[in-house]
Protein backbone atom coordinates (compact mmCIF):
# COMPACT_ATOMS: atom_id res chain seq x y z
CA UNK A 1 0.00 0.00 0.00
CA UNK A 2 0.79 3.98 -0.49
CA UNK A 3 3.55 5.17 -2.72
CA UNK A 4 3.47 6.22 -6.16
CA UNK A 5 0.11 6.30 -7.60
CA UNK A 6 1.51 6.69 -11.32
CA UNK A 7 -0.20 4.02 -12.32
CA UNK A 8 -3.23 5.18 -11.49
CA UNK A 9 -2.90 8.08 -14.81
CA UNK A 10 -4.48 5.72 -17.15
CA UNK A 11 -8.34 6.56 -18.34
CA UNK A 12 -11.58 7.44 -16.40
CA UNK A 13 -14.50 5.79 -15.83
CA UNK A 14 -15.56 2.32 -17.30
CA UNK A 15 -13.55 -1.20 -15.89
CA UNK A 16 -9.84 -0.08 -15.72
CA UNK A 17 -7.30 -2.03 -17.06
CA UNK A 18 -4.37 -0.68 -15.26
CA UNK A 19 -1.70 -3.18 -13.96
CA UNK A 20 0.85 -2.72 -10.63
CA UNK A 21 4.28 -1.41 -12.45
CA UNK A 22 5.99 -3.79 -10.70
CA UNK A 23 4.56 -7.17 -12.61
CA UNK A 24 5.25 -4.66 -15.90
CA UNK A 25 8.42 -4.43 -15.37
CA UNK A 26 8.93 -7.72 -14.63
CA UNK A 27 7.41 -8.68 -18.28
CA UNK A 28 8.84 -5.73 -20.02
CA UNK A 29 12.49 -7.36 -18.87
CA UNK A 30 12.46 -10.51 -19.49
CA UNK A 31 10.69 -10.29 -22.99
CA UNK A 32 12.45 -7.25 -24.02
CA UNK A 33 15.59 -9.77 -23.88
CA UNK A 34 13.83 -12.06 -26.21
CA UNK A 35 12.74 -9.91 -28.63
CA UNK A 36 14.29 -6.67 -28.31
CA UNK A 37 12.83 -3.68 -30.08
CA UNK A 38 9.23 -5.61 -29.80
CA UNK A 39 9.43 -5.38 -25.86
CA UNK A 40 7.30 -1.96 -25.22
CA UNK A 41 4.76 -3.56 -27.75
CA UNK A 42 4.64 -6.77 -25.66
CA UNK A 43 4.77 -5.06 -22.21
CA UNK A 44 1.86 -3.11 -23.11
CA UNK A 45 0.32 -6.24 -23.88
CA UNK A 46 1.07 -7.01 -20.71
CA UNK A 47 -0.66 -4.98 -18.92
CA UNK A 48 -3.59 -4.97 -21.04
CA UNK A 49 -3.43 -9.00 -19.75
CA UNK A 50 -3.21 -7.76 -15.80
CA UNK A 51 -5.84 -5.41 -16.34
CA UNK A 52 -8.04 -8.27 -17.91
CA UNK A 53 -6.95 -10.44 -14.47
CA UNK A 54 -8.51 -7.20 -11.84
CA UNK A 55 -10.37 -4.70 -11.77
CA UNK A 56 -9.87 -1.58 -10.05
CA UNK A 57 -12.10 0.68 -7.89
CA UNK A 58 -11.93 4.11 -5.77
CA UNK A 59 -13.15 4.79 -2.47
CA UNK A 60 -13.31 8.47 -1.46
CA UNK A 61 -13.50 9.21 2.10
CA UNK A 62 -12.55 11.60 5.03
CA UNK A 63 -9.09 11.48 6.40
CA UNK A 64 -10.26 9.73 9.04
CA UNK A 65 -12.37 7.67 7.52
CA UNK A 66 -9.47 6.54 5.18
CA UNK A 67 -7.04 6.05 7.95
CA UNK A 68 -9.82 4.11 9.27
CA UNK A 69 -10.03 1.52 6.59
CA UNK A 70 -6.06 1.47 6.36
CA UNK A 71 -6.12 0.37 10.36
CA UNK A 72 -9.02 -1.60 10.65
CA UNK A 73 -10.42 -2.62 7.35
CA UNK A 74 -13.36 -1.94 6.12
CA UNK A 75 -16.44 -2.08 8.40
CA UNK A 76 -19.90 -2.65 7.11
CA UNK A 77 -21.30 -2.23 10.37
CA UNK A 78 -20.29 1.61 9.93
CA UNK A 79 -22.08 2.07 6.58
CA UNK A 80 -25.25 4.27 6.28
CA UNK A 81 -28.92 2.75 5.22
CA UNK A 82 -30.69 4.27 2.56
CA UNK A 83 -27.91 4.49 0.21
CA UNK A 84 -28.68 4.08 -3.60
CA UNK A 85 -28.40 0.35 -3.47
CA UNK A 86 -28.63 0.02 0.03
CA UNK A 87 -26.52 -0.36 2.69
CA UNK A 88 -22.85 -1.36 2.04
CA UNK A 89 -19.29 0.36 1.42
CA UNK A 90 -19.22 2.51 -1.86
CA UNK A 91 -16.77 2.50 -4.70
CA UNK A 92 -16.46 4.20 -8.20
CA UNK A 93 -14.43 3.29 -10.98
CA UNK A 94 -14.73 6.58 -12.25
CA UNK A 95 -11.47 8.25 -10.68
CA UNK A 96 -12.29 11.87 -11.18
CA UNK A 97 -15.65 11.21 -9.16
CA UNK A 98 -13.83 9.67 -6.53
CA UNK A 99 -11.20 12.41 -6.29
CA UNK A 100 -14.44 15.01 -6.38
CA UNK A 101 -16.29 13.53 -3.59
CA UNK A 102 -13.17 13.05 -1.41
CA UNK A 103 -12.45 17.02 -1.90
CA UNK A 104 -16.13 17.46 -0.52
CA UNK A 105 -14.92 15.44 2.87
CA UNK A 106 -11.30 17.28 2.54
CA UNK A 107 -10.13 13.29 2.27
CA UNK A 108 -8.03 10.84 0.63
CA UNK A 109 -9.18 8.44 -2.30
CA UNK A 110 -8.32 5.05 -1.32
CA UNK A 111 -7.52 2.79 -4.30
CA UNK A 112 -8.48 -0.77 -4.44
CA UNK A 113 -8.28 -4.03 -6.98
CA UNK A 114 -10.70 -6.72 -7.10
CA UNK A 115 -9.85 -10.05 -8.80
CA UNK A 116 -12.00 -10.70 -11.55
CA UNK A 117 -11.71 -14.60 -10.69
CA UNK A 118 -13.05 -13.71 -6.93
CA UNK A 119 -15.49 -11.11 -8.58
CA UNK A 120 -17.34 -14.26 -10.45
CA UNK A 121 -17.77 -16.12 -7.26
CA UNK A 122 -19.76 -13.19 -6.27
CA UNK A 123 -23.33 -12.56 -6.07
CA UNK A 124 -23.46 -9.10 -8.64
CA UNK A 125 -26.26 -7.31 -9.98
CA UNK A 126 -24.97 -4.93 -12.76
CA UNK A 127 -27.12 -1.84 -14.03
CA UNK A 128 -25.69 -1.24 -17.34
CA UNK A 129 -28.01 1.81 -17.67
CA UNK A 130 -30.61 3.78 -15.91
CA UNK A 131 -33.40 1.91 -16.48
CA UNK A 132 -37.05 1.77 -15.21
CA UNK A 133 -35.49 -1.16 -13.08
CA UNK A 134 -32.62 0.77 -11.81
CA UNK A 135 -34.36 3.63 -10.82
CA UNK A 136 -37.51 1.57 -9.00
CA UNK A 137 -34.13 -0.27 -6.97
CA UNK A 138 -32.78 2.83 -5.95
CA UNK A 139 -35.88 4.60 -5.19
CA UNK A 140 -36.59 1.50 -2.60
CA UNK A 141 -33.03 1.56 -1.16
CA UNK A 142 -33.52 4.83 -0.66
CA UNK A 143 -36.69 5.06 0.98
CA UNK A 144 -36.47 2.16 3.08
CA UNK A 145 -33.16 0.87 4.50
CA UNK A 146 -34.56 -1.88 5.84
CA UNK A 147 -35.40 -3.83 2.76
CA UNK A 148 -31.96 -5.36 1.56
CA UNK A 149 -31.62 -7.31 -1.83
CA UNK A 150 -29.24 -10.27 -1.30
CA UNK A 151 -26.81 -9.27 -4.00
CA UNK A 152 -22.87 -8.68 -2.78
CA UNK A 153 -21.79 -6.66 -5.14
CA UNK A 154 -24.06 -3.68 -7.15
CA UNK A 155 -22.59 -1.51 -9.99
CA UNK A 156 -24.52 0.67 -11.91
CA UNK A 157 -25.30 4.47 -12.38
CA UNK A 158 -25.10 6.90 -9.50
CA UNK A 159 -27.80 9.99 -9.32
CA UNK A 160 -26.85 13.34 -8.81
CA UNK A 161 -28.12 16.19 -10.22
CA UNK A 162 -30.10 19.23 -8.78
CA UNK A 163 -33.33 17.01 -10.04
CA UNK A 164 -32.01 14.22 -7.23
CA UNK A 165 -34.70 14.61 -4.88
CA UNK A 166 -37.56 14.72 -7.31
CA UNK A 167 -35.76 11.21 -9.16
CA UNK A 168 -36.57 9.75 -5.74
CA UNK A 169 -40.15 10.53 -5.74
CA UNK A 170 -40.86 9.99 -8.84
CA UNK A 171 -39.29 12.77 -11.46
CA UNK A 172 -36.94 12.55 -14.03
CA UNK A 173 -33.74 11.69 -14.20
CA UNK A 174 -30.74 13.49 -13.10
CA UNK A 175 -27.27 13.43 -13.95
CA UNK A 176 -25.31 10.43 -13.87
CA UNK A 177 -22.04 9.06 -12.03
CA UNK A 178 -21.15 5.55 -11.56
CA UNK A 179 -20.93 3.06 -8.25
CA UNK A 180 -20.15 0.06 -7.45
CA UNK A 181 -21.36 -1.46 -3.66
CA UNK A 182 -20.34 -4.26 -1.93
CA UNK A 183 -22.66 -5.63 1.01
CA UNK A 184 -21.17 -9.11 2.09
CA UNK A 185 -18.26 -9.81 3.93
CA UNK A 186 -17.18 -11.84 0.47
CA UNK A 187 -17.54 -9.25 -1.20
CA UNK A 188 -15.19 -6.95 1.08
CA UNK A 189 -12.80 -9.63 1.28
CA UNK A 190 -12.16 -9.65 -2.51
CA UNK A 191 -10.87 -6.00 -2.53
CA UNK A 192 -7.37 -5.52 -2.12
CA UNK A 193 -6.11 -2.21 -0.90
CA UNK A 194 -3.34 -0.95 -3.09
CA UNK A 195 -3.04 3.00 -2.25
CA UNK A 196 -4.28 5.69 -0.95
CA UNK A 197 -3.81 9.34 -2.26
CA UNK A 198 -4.69 12.68 -0.35
CA UNK A 199 -6.66 15.27 -2.17
CA UNK A 200 -5.29 18.41 -1.02
CA UNK A 201 -7.43 21.52 -1.59
CA UNK A 202 -6.22 24.03 -4.06
CA UNK A 203 -2.89 22.98 -4.14
CA UNK A 204 -2.25 23.96 -7.63
CA UNK A 205 -3.74 27.01 -9.32
CA UNK A 206 -6.47 25.68 -10.88
CA UNK A 207 -7.20 23.49 -7.40
CA UNK A 208 -8.89 20.10 -8.26
CA UNK A 209 -9.26 20.68 -11.54
CA UNK A 210 -5.82 20.84 -12.50
CA UNK A 211 -5.29 17.55 -11.60
CA UNK A 212 -8.82 16.50 -13.78
CA UNK A 213 -7.51 17.46 -16.67
CA UNK A 214 -4.39 15.74 -15.98
CA UNK A 215 -2.21 18.95 -15.79
CA UNK A 216 -2.20 18.44 -11.63
CA UNK A 217 -0.92 15.39 -10.51
CA UNK A 218 0.72 16.99 -7.42
CA UNK A 219 -2.54 17.50 -5.88
CA UNK A 220 -2.57 14.09 -5.24
CA UNK A 221 0.06 12.85 -1.94
CA UNK A 222 1.33 9.95 -1.18
CA UNK A 223 1.33 8.99 2.67
CA UNK B 1 -60.72 4.74 -5.90
CA UNK B 2 -58.13 4.45 -3.66
CA UNK B 3 -57.27 8.33 -1.98
CA UNK B 4 -53.58 6.65 -2.27
CA UNK B 5 -50.99 7.42 -4.72
CA UNK B 6 -49.34 3.80 -4.24
CA UNK B 7 -50.26 0.13 -5.17
CA UNK B 8 -51.70 -0.79 -1.72
CA UNK B 9 -53.07 -3.85 -0.40
CA UNK B 10 -55.86 -3.73 2.08
CA UNK B 11 -52.79 -4.31 5.04
CA UNK B 12 -51.08 -1.57 3.54
CA UNK B 13 -54.20 0.70 3.51
CA UNK B 14 -54.85 0.40 7.27
CA UNK B 15 -51.33 1.24 8.22
CA UNK B 16 -51.19 4.26 5.63
CA UNK B 17 -54.45 5.60 7.49
CA UNK B 18 -52.72 4.70 10.72
CA UNK B 19 -49.65 6.84 9.40
CA UNK B 20 -51.94 9.82 7.98
CA UNK B 21 -53.10 9.92 11.83
CA UNK B 22 -50.02 10.51 12.86
CA UNK B 23 -49.36 12.92 10.61
CA UNK B 24 -52.02 15.14 11.57
CA UNK B 25 -51.11 14.65 15.08
CA UNK B 26 -47.22 16.10 14.53
CA UNK B 27 -48.33 18.53 12.10
CA UNK B 28 -51.28 19.77 13.51
CA UNK B 29 -52.73 19.55 10.09
CA UNK B 30 -55.73 18.47 8.51
CA UNK B 31 -56.58 14.53 6.96
CA UNK B 32 -56.63 16.17 3.23
CA UNK B 33 -53.05 18.23 4.04
CA UNK B 34 -51.64 14.41 6.33
CA UNK B 35 -52.61 11.95 2.83
CA UNK B 36 -51.04 14.88 0.60
CA UNK B 37 -47.79 14.88 2.33
CA UNK B 38 -47.83 11.07 2.20
CA UNK B 39 -48.88 10.64 -1.40
CA UNK B 40 -45.86 13.33 -2.34
CA UNK B 41 -42.84 11.68 -0.16
CA UNK B 42 -42.10 8.50 -2.11
CA UNK B 43 -42.23 7.51 -5.94
CA UNK B 44 -45.82 6.45 -6.56
CA UNK B 45 -44.30 3.12 -7.88
CA UNK B 46 -42.58 2.40 -4.52
CA UNK B 47 -43.44 -0.58 -3.28
CA UNK B 48 -45.51 1.12 0.28
CA UNK B 49 -45.77 -2.66 1.36
CA UNK B 50 -41.98 -2.54 2.15
CA UNK B 51 -41.86 0.83 3.14
CA UNK B 52 -44.00 0.25 5.84
CA UNK B 53 -42.99 -3.34 7.55
CA UNK B 54 -39.46 -1.35 7.78
CA UNK B 55 -40.59 1.60 9.35
CA UNK B 56 -44.16 1.12 10.27
CA UNK B 57 -46.32 3.61 10.23
CA UNK B 58 -45.38 5.59 13.39
CA UNK B 59 -41.48 5.70 11.59
CA UNK B 60 -42.89 6.85 8.50
CA UNK B 61 -45.02 9.47 9.33
CA UNK B 62 -42.42 10.63 11.66
CA UNK B 63 -39.69 11.24 8.66
CA UNK B 64 -42.44 12.80 6.30
CA UNK B 65 -42.72 15.44 8.99
CA UNK B 66 -39.17 15.81 10.56
CA UNK B 67 -36.94 14.56 7.36
CA UNK B 68 -34.28 11.63 7.79
CA UNK B 69 -32.73 11.24 11.17
CA UNK B 70 -35.14 13.05 12.80
CA UNK B 71 -34.18 11.71 16.11
CA UNK B 72 -31.13 14.12 15.80
CA UNK B 73 -32.90 16.87 15.51
CA UNK B 74 -33.21 19.03 18.68
CA UNK B 75 -36.50 19.09 20.64
CA UNK B 76 -38.59 20.17 20.55
CA UNK B 77 -39.11 19.09 16.78
CA UNK B 78 -39.79 21.15 14.16
CA UNK B 79 -42.24 19.80 11.36
CA UNK B 80 -40.63 20.26 7.58
CA UNK B 81 -43.25 22.88 5.91
CA UNK B 82 -45.78 21.72 3.39
CA UNK B 83 -45.51 22.27 0.20
CA UNK B 84 -41.82 22.03 0.45
CA UNK B 85 -40.82 25.80 1.31
CA UNK B 86 -38.84 27.87 -1.51
CA UNK B 87 -34.85 28.91 -0.49
CA UNK B 88 -34.83 32.15 0.93
CA UNK B 89 -34.77 35.32 -1.82
CA UNK B 90 -31.95 36.78 0.47
CA UNK B 91 -28.35 37.07 -0.96
CA UNK B 92 -25.94 34.83 0.49
CA UNK B 93 -22.01 35.60 0.46
CA UNK B 94 -20.76 32.10 0.13
CA UNK B 95 -17.22 31.86 0.28
CA UNK B 96 -17.08 29.73 -3.23
CA UNK B 97 -18.65 30.51 -7.09
CA UNK B 98 -22.09 29.40 -7.15
CA UNK B 99 -24.81 29.34 -10.03
CA UNK B 100 -28.45 29.40 -9.39
CA UNK B 101 -28.83 25.65 -9.06
CA UNK B 102 -26.38 25.34 -6.11
CA UNK B 103 -27.01 28.96 -4.69
CA UNK B 104 -30.71 27.29 -4.30
CA UNK B 105 -29.55 23.78 -3.11
CA UNK B 106 -27.08 25.52 -0.46
CA UNK B 107 -30.05 27.79 0.53
CA UNK B 108 -31.67 24.66 1.29
CA UNK B 109 -28.87 23.11 3.57
CA UNK B 110 -29.05 26.11 5.51
CA UNK B 111 -33.08 26.47 5.99
CA UNK B 112 -32.62 22.36 6.84
CA UNK B 113 -29.97 23.27 9.40
CA UNK B 114 -31.62 25.80 10.95
CA UNK B 115 -35.02 24.17 11.25
CA UNK B 116 -33.99 20.80 12.87
CA UNK B 117 -30.87 22.33 14.97
CA UNK B 118 -32.65 25.50 15.53
CA UNK B 119 -29.60 27.57 15.07
CA UNK B 120 -29.56 31.05 13.12
CA UNK B 121 -29.16 31.07 9.27
CA UNK B 122 -25.99 33.09 9.57
CA UNK B 123 -24.92 30.66 11.98
CA UNK B 124 -25.47 27.80 9.02
CA UNK B 125 -24.01 29.85 6.30
CA UNK B 126 -21.04 30.08 8.37
CA UNK B 127 -20.90 26.53 8.87
CA UNK B 128 -21.67 26.16 5.16
CA UNK B 129 -19.14 28.30 4.11
CA UNK B 130 -16.05 26.68 6.36
CA UNK B 131 -16.98 23.04 5.24
CA UNK B 132 -16.42 23.74 1.75
CA UNK B 133 -14.29 27.23 1.94
CA UNK B 134 -11.19 25.56 0.36
CA UNK B 135 -13.43 25.05 -3.09
CA UNK B 136 -13.40 27.82 -5.52
CA UNK B 137 -16.45 26.72 -7.43
CA UNK B 138 -19.83 24.64 -6.43
CA UNK B 139 -22.42 24.45 -9.36
CA UNK B 140 -24.90 22.18 -10.83
CA UNK B 141 -22.46 19.57 -11.70
CA UNK B 142 -21.16 18.95 -8.30
CA UNK B 143 -21.00 15.87 -6.68
CA UNK B 144 -22.74 17.38 -3.34
CA UNK B 145 -25.97 16.81 -5.71
CA UNK B 146 -25.65 13.45 -5.06
CA UNK B 147 -27.12 13.82 -1.53
CA UNK B 148 -30.18 15.69 0.05
CA UNK B 149 -30.10 18.72 1.99
CA UNK B 150 -31.25 16.20 5.20
CA UNK B 151 -27.74 14.65 4.75
CA UNK B 152 -25.58 17.78 4.27
CA UNK B 153 -27.65 19.53 7.18
CA UNK B 154 -26.42 17.12 9.35
CA UNK B 155 -22.93 16.26 7.96
CA UNK B 156 -21.97 19.87 8.37
CA UNK B 157 -23.69 20.18 11.71
CA UNK B 158 -22.29 16.76 13.36
CA UNK B 159 -18.87 16.45 11.26
CA UNK B 160 -18.47 13.14 9.09
CA UNK B 161 -16.23 11.98 11.05
CA UNK B 162 -18.26 11.79 13.84
CA UNK B 163 -20.42 9.16 12.04
CA UNK B 164 -23.74 10.59 13.02
CA UNK B 165 -25.81 8.36 10.87
CA UNK B 166 -25.11 5.17 13.04
CA UNK B 167 -27.31 6.70 15.70
CA UNK B 168 -30.95 5.27 16.02
CA UNK B 169 -34.54 6.01 17.79
CA UNK B 170 -33.57 3.09 20.08
CA UNK B 171 -30.25 4.09 20.57
CA UNK B 172 -30.42 8.19 20.59
CA UNK B 173 -27.03 9.00 22.19
CA UNK B 174 -25.81 11.83 20.26
CA UNK B 175 -22.41 13.40 18.87
CA UNK B 176 -21.88 16.71 19.94
CA UNK B 177 -22.70 19.48 18.00
CA UNK B 178 -19.81 21.60 17.04
CA UNK B 179 -21.95 24.75 18.56
CA UNK B 180 -22.48 23.13 21.72
CA UNK B 181 -18.43 22.56 21.62
CA UNK B 182 -18.00 25.88 21.55
CA UNK B 183 -20.41 26.83 24.11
Amino acid sequence: MGGTIGGLAAGQGGWEAIGSGLQSASVGAVVGGVLGAAAPLIARAGQALRGIRHRHFYHGTSREGAAGIRRSGIDLGRSRTKLDFGKGFYTTTNKAQAVRWADRRGGEVLIFRAAKSALRRLSVKTFSQASPEWAAFVRAQRVSGATMHGYDVVSGPMPKGPGFGAFLRGGALPQLGQQTSWHTLPAIESLELLSSASVTPVATPSGIAGYLSGAGAATWGEW
Amino acid sequence: MSQWAYKTTVRSEEMLLEAAEVVMDLCRCSEREAIDRINSGFAPDIDIDGVLDADGPDGLARELCYGDWWWLSKPPLVVKPYPEASPFAADVDWAFQTDADSDAFLKGVVVEMARRFQISASECIRRVNAHWSHLERIDSTDIIFHELPDYWACDIYFGHDSEWWLTTPSSPSKPMPEGQKEE
